[in-house]
């Protein structure tokens, strides 16, 4: 075994673990509102699917999207992230997890506290030695108001 | 590259894999009420900040929030931990979780099923080769009772 395949392995396991990072860290800038932040997480050629909140196109059609739509979406949310799957393959690689969201959100009767399970089926690209979405893609499983249950309310899947 | 540029490297994720799992032996501990292993997890002089449960200094103060508040507090709970970052710099780092807690806590009118979600901002530092919390610090975003939802009561009023 040589170094060259010891730094090999090394560099994959940094990636993993940088790639879990930047999630985390997208998912805290999107619960604190930190709208103008998360454009730079981006490759310029970035795309997002957010389900039926639309598709975006690179990196300034996503951060707008940020700003303009996702901060009406809410008036709070937790992101949490659950069940990573990584998988690196050179300067490219591939994340699923589960989103198990607190959130509130308004309506008509007032603010309501609602349930948001979700998939993420990302893309990241490693552009000078840092790690950058290419795709963001959200696919929601159910959003259901506190009281109800996804079974009454809000399955989006199946 | 040499052979200690690699080590170095190795050691960092040793190092990040390691404080996740003090993270949560700390969370299965204060869960089993194995409160001697939780204080054990604190450098002499930590601190560890609760929000309204209040502020603690030195491992003798934190050993009076785990053996006398946090027993007469709740009779169960499960710390769930998610969303980790952690960033090491030598014998030095800083972590964030998301922790999405169902706990049971104690009412005049009885036992209370609550749901628990807030932020760690965490510091930890290396002593003789282990790593330890120097500052453990949670932030609340909502302790609510299981009929009523983080909207209808974010948190208790007391």
């Amino acid at each position: 075994m040589s170094l060259e395949e010891l730094e090999a392995r090394i560099t994959v396991l940094e990636d993993i673990e940088a790639v879990k990072r930047l999630m985390a860290t997208y998912t805290y800038l999107v619960d604190d509102s930190q709208w103008n932040d998360i454009a730079d997480l981006f490759a310029d050629n970035a795309r997002a699917e957010y389900g039926m909140l639309g598709s975006y196109d690179g990196k300034e059609a996503i951060g707008n999207f940020f700003k303009e739509v996702v901060s009406q979406a809410w008036s709070w949310a937790v992101h949490q992230l659950l069940n990573p799957l990584v998988t690196v393959e050179g300067d490219r690689a591939r994340g699923r997890w589960y989103i198990f969201s607190c959130s509130t959100m308004p309506s008509p009767e007032g603010d309501r506290a609602m349930w948001v399970q979700a998939s993420y089926n990302n893309e990241f690209v490693k552009i000078d030695g840092k790690w950058k979405f290419s795709l963001l893609r959200l696919a929601f499983n159910f959003i259901t108001p506190y009281e109800e249950g996804w079974v009454k309310s809000g399955m989006m899947t199946g | 590259m040499s052979l200690e540029e690699l080590e170095a490297r190795i050691k960092m994720l040793e190092d990040i894999e390691e404080i996740k799992r003090l993270m949560t032996s700390y969370a299965d501990w204060v869960d089993a009420y194995q409160m001697d292993d939780v204080v054990g997890l604190f450098a002499e002089n930590a601190k560890a900040e609760y929000g309204p449960l209040g502020s603690y200094e030195g491992k003798d103060g934190i050993a009076t929030f785990f053996k006398e508040v946090v027993p007469n507090t709740q009779s169960w709970s499960a710390h769930q931990l998610l969303n980790p970052t952690v960033t090491v710099e030598g014998e030095k780092a800083k972590g964030t979780w998301y922790l999405f807690c169902p706990a049971t806590v104690f009412r005049p009118e009885g036992d209370q099923a609550v749901w628990i979600q807030g932020r760690y901002n965490n510091e930890f530092v290396k002593i003789n080769g282990k790593w330890k919390f120097s500052l453990l610090k949670f932030t609340f975003n909502f302790a609510t009772p299981y009929e009523e939802g983080w909207v209808k009561s974010r948190m208790p009023e007391e």
